[in-house]
């Protein structure tokens, strides 16, 4: 059963079972973290486009702690090339560059 | 205080998996453990290992559709890159002399298995003789203070040379990706060095090194 998430700006995203299989393939530490892949969606702290690929759409919050995993860590979601299914999602603890330009909040 | 450590890598273990339909590329050295990641850059990421602190690999996000720009069979040649990543040891030496504030990275790579065996007996290995050059000349540069070394003849890369580490080191290796990515899609004539850092990498899909400084 997928999930569907509405955005703050109003798209709707959808996580798919296959999707999240393959995210807890390869980041395994995700697998109790769904809901906070999905409140990442609605909630985010940013939501960018791509630096070096402007039509991805990658979403960003930050949590003070991560049961388990560790303190001061982001929850990253790329969305895939249709803008609408989730591609990837891990947690970051240091980003070097900026991930893009950012679209919401427009300040 | 000075100290050198020697850190040896094996990709003997080097899995990967991608995923045509999302474009997203997992490479990882070893079973899959948990692990955060340090961005580099919105399309790459190296994962580094909670407990114990180890390289878990690394993910690239939109792998077709960006290397495509720089190199249009970079999906197909994957299977041989990633055969010969797996053939691939390197070692990886870090000194640091606190009265010059200094600290020297030197990478070298070592073949595995039978392929070593006939480099070992065929081929002498002794110190080659190496210089210096500046990544950047610009003075107000974060990368005046990154030299990368390069053995003589050949001018090969072997090792990177950070000044003023504990000023500036944080901000030198944060500029030395920099360099290298804008070297791949926004090449200038200045970045010569940072770019030969990169072709070295690309052609032995050597990514890995990277986080292996990050995360040592």
């Amino acid at each position: 059963m997928p999930d569907i998430v509405q955005d703050p700006t109003g798209l709707e995203v959808v996580l798919l079972d296959e999707c999240w299989r393959h995210i807890v393939s390869h980041h395994p530490e995700m697998e109790p973290l769904k809901e906070l892949v999905l409140e990442t969606i609605r909630q985010p702290n940013g939501i960018y486009n791509g630096k070096r690929d402007p039509s991805r759409r990658i979403y960003r919050k930050s949590y003070t702690e991560v049961p388990n995993v560790g303190n001061s860590l982001d929850v990253l979601v790329f969305l895939g090339d249709d803008g609408k299914h989730v591609a990837t999602s891990y947690l970051i603890a240091y980003s070097f560059r900026m991930l893009g330009r950012l679209v919401w909040p427009l300040t | 205080m000075a100290f050198n450590i020697v850190q040896k890598f094996e990709f003997d273990r080097v899995d990967y998996s991608y995923d045509r339909s999302i474009d997203v590329l997992e490479v990882s050295f070893g079973p899959p453990a948990p692990s955060v990641a340090l961005q580099i850059e919105d399309w790459l990421a190296v994962r580094v290992g909670v407990t114990p602190p180890s390289f878990q690999g690394m993910t690239i996000v939109g792998f077709r559709k960006i290397f495509q720009k720089i190199h249009g069979y970079a999906e197909q040649e994957l299977p041989k890159r990633m055969k010969r990543l797996a053939h691939t040891s390197i070692q990886i030496s870090l000194s640091y002399d606190d009265q010059s504030d200094t600290l020297i990275v030197r990478l070298s790579e070592r073949l595995l298995g039978w392929r070593g065996i006939v480099k070992k007996l065929f081929h002498r290995v002794s110190p080659a003789p190496s210089i210096f050059e500046s990544l950047s000349s610009h003075p107000e540069d974060s990368l005046r203070n990154i030299y990368v070394e390069k053995t003589l003849p050949s001018k090969q890369i072997v090792g990177v040379k950070i000044l003023e580490f504990t000023k500036a080191g944080p901000s030198a290796v944060e500029g030395i990706f920099g360099a290298m990515i804008d070297s791949i899609f926004e090449p200038t004539e200045q970045d010569g060095n940072a770019h030969l850092i990169v072709n070295a990498l690309i052609s032995k899909l050597d990514w890995p090194r990277l986080g292996k400084l990050v995360a040592s």
